[in-house]
């Protein structure tokens, strides 16, 4: 079967859940604690998409409030985007759409997927209500925590760069 | 030691320079931090999972570009958590190599991140108290304004009982009147004078009715009921009021459509009635169809979908009305064909009992073809 390697990129603002999204899907496990990502961290894993397994190169970035904070250089070579936001917290969504468009120029061949992370906190009438003020409506909704989709984020995203 | 030893110690142990060439081979290394003696011949990109990830980038990198700077790279090794800054260059005296600067912060950076997790950890706090803030004052607001709105549905209470007796007495004496006028001219004035107090008594209840929903106060009593039956003491209304018309109501209803159910048959029968005197209003020549269908069944939880159609050959609604037509107060550009009679909120009252039951409401139309209207609502089963 073939192999290829891939960057990806996870970022967004801070304290979404990009990290507890890596670990639960690399180390399967979410870590209770809090703690920031002061820059990039590196993790590996393999992704079997049928024909072509993608061994992801998974760039956990440090959450900004803007893109345009990211360090241009965490960019170079990524193959794809998973955005995340925290679907408890506006204000890491409110920017969404700028910080989607500022990603697009950097990287306009890679696929973008938009994560709305913590959808174990809302319940379903909450949930509708943010759905209906999301500037840009997420491909998934996931929960670290309890685990829902997480596997699937990195499985579409790896299907759109194959 | 001198100061000056001291100092290139310092340095030396906080640097580490690493000379490899674009397939990644190492060709020189100070391992200060790192030991890559065993990873000589082989190529640092497969070890590294950083460099894998930039390999193209770094094959790429010419003199001219400078330095490509990565700060803050957090590395787990050695039992170890490090924070490097890397550095890329290509060399100036041998362009197939390239320049690997990696420098321990560690230290520094395990202080920003104390100070940058204390500071996210309190923009969250401030943003959670700021919401908790906004929550209690629009609570007030809300407190306050239904406070206004009650007011005001106990003033349109009051007012529109004290109204609606003389219109009736209005009604009633027009009625008795019938009886002395000879003339048929006369007997006319009368019959419209009735229908003009029959129709502001139904005026007044819609609004009633339409306070009592957006104020929450309407109730739903669940009964058992034949849905045949009910039917068609909807559509006999039609032929025995004094709106009789010469439009005949159709009604289809499908075989596996459940027959005794349980429900607010009260509001079932509203919302039919609203819809078809709606149709009928709009409906000069032609028919209209009142269609029931089975959507789903569900015999272990005891209960039902049904799917109402109701289906008229009337002018229609324009595309740009279509938005708006169960908005409240809102009347369609009627045809000068149409008597223009009511309020609007015949239509925003079946919507509301509609949803407020857990049903969905919609409507298609075809100007000058006519409309359906159709709405999903649950029931138990007998």
């Amino acid at each position: 079967m073939k192999s290829i390697s891939k960057k990806i990129i996870l970022t967004g603002s801070f304290c979404v859940g990009k990290t507890s999204l890596i670990s639960r899907f690399v180390y399967q496990r979410f870590p209770f604690n809090y703690q920031t990502t002061l820059g990039v961290r590196i993790d590996k894993k393999l992704v079997e998409t049928g024909d072509v397994n993608v061994n992801m190169i998974i760039w956990d970035i440090g959450g900004e409030q803007t893109q345009a904070r990211v360090p241009e250089s965490y960019y170079l070579g990524s193959s794809g985007v998973i955005y995340v936001f925290d679907l408890s917290r506006p204000s890491s969504f409110y920017n969404m759409a700028n910080d989607v468009e500022f990603i697009r120029k950097k990287l306009p061949k890679s696929p973008i997927i938009i994560v709305g992370n913590k959808v174990d906190l809302l319940d379903e009438r909450t949930l509708e209500e943010v759905k209906s003020i999301l500037p840009i409506e997420p491909d998934f909704y996931t929960s670290a925590r309890v685990g829902n989709n997480v596997e699937d984020v990195f499985l579409k995203l790896a299907q759109a760069m194959i | 030691m001198s100061i000056q030893d001291y100092k290139k110690t310092y340095f030396y142990n906080k640097a580490q320079i690493v000379l490899f060439n674009e397939n990644g081979i190492l060709i020189d290394t100070c391992n200060t931090l790192i030991n890559m003696v065993g990873d000589k011949k082989q190529s640092v990109f497969d070890n590294f999972p950083f460099l894998e990830g930039i390999k193209a980038g770094l094959q790429k990198l010419s003199y001219e570009d400078g330095d490509l700077y990565f700060p803050r790279v957090e590395v787990s090794f050695q039992n170890k958590d490090w924070v490097f800054d890397f550095t890329f260059r290509r060399s100036k005296d041998d362009l197939s190599t390239i320049v690997w600067m990696i420098q321990d912060l560690t230290d520094q950076y395990m202080y920003l991140l104390t100070v940058q997790q204390e500071r996210n950890e309190s923009i969250i706090k401030r943003q959670l108290l700021e919401a908790r803030h906004h929550s209690i004052v629009l609570q007030k607001e809300i407190e306050h304004l239904n406070k206004i709105h009650q007011i005001r549905i106990d003033y349109l209470d009051k007012v529109s009982h004290d109204i609606k007796i003389p219109i009736r007495e209005i009604s009633g004496m027009s009625f008795l009147l019938k009886e002395y006028v000879k003339e048929e001219k006369g007997k006319e004035y009368l019959e419209n004078l009735s229908g003009a107090a029959q129709n502001l008594v139904g005026m007044i209840e819609q609004m009633m009715e339409i306070s009592q929903i957006h104020s929450g106060q309407i109730q739903f009593r669940e009964t058992a009921f034949i849905l045949h039956e009910l039917i068609n003491i909807v559509v006999n209304t039609f032929k025995y009021s004094s709106k009789k018309s010469d439009i005949p109501v159709k009604v289809n209803i499908d075989t596996e459509v459940p027959v005794y159910l349980m429900g607010d048959k009260v509001r079932l029968s509203q919302i039919l009635y609203n819809l078809i005197n709606n149709a009928l209003k709009f409906t000069l020549e032609g028919s209209i169809k009142l269609n029931v269908h089975l959507k789903q069944k569900k015999l272990e939880e005891k209960n039902c979908t049904l799917h109402f159609h109701v289906i008229d050959t009337g002018v229609g609604i324009e595309q740009q009305d279509l938005l708006y037509v169960f908005a409240p107060y809102h009347q369609t550009k009627l045809s000068k064909k149409v008597p223009n009679e009511g309020i609007g909120l015949g239509l925003t009252i079946v919507k509301e009992l509609v949803e407020l039951q857990g049903g969905t409401i919609g409507v298609n139309s075809t100007p000058g073809e006519g409309s359906e209207f159709y709405f999903t609502m649950n029931f138990k089963l007998q």
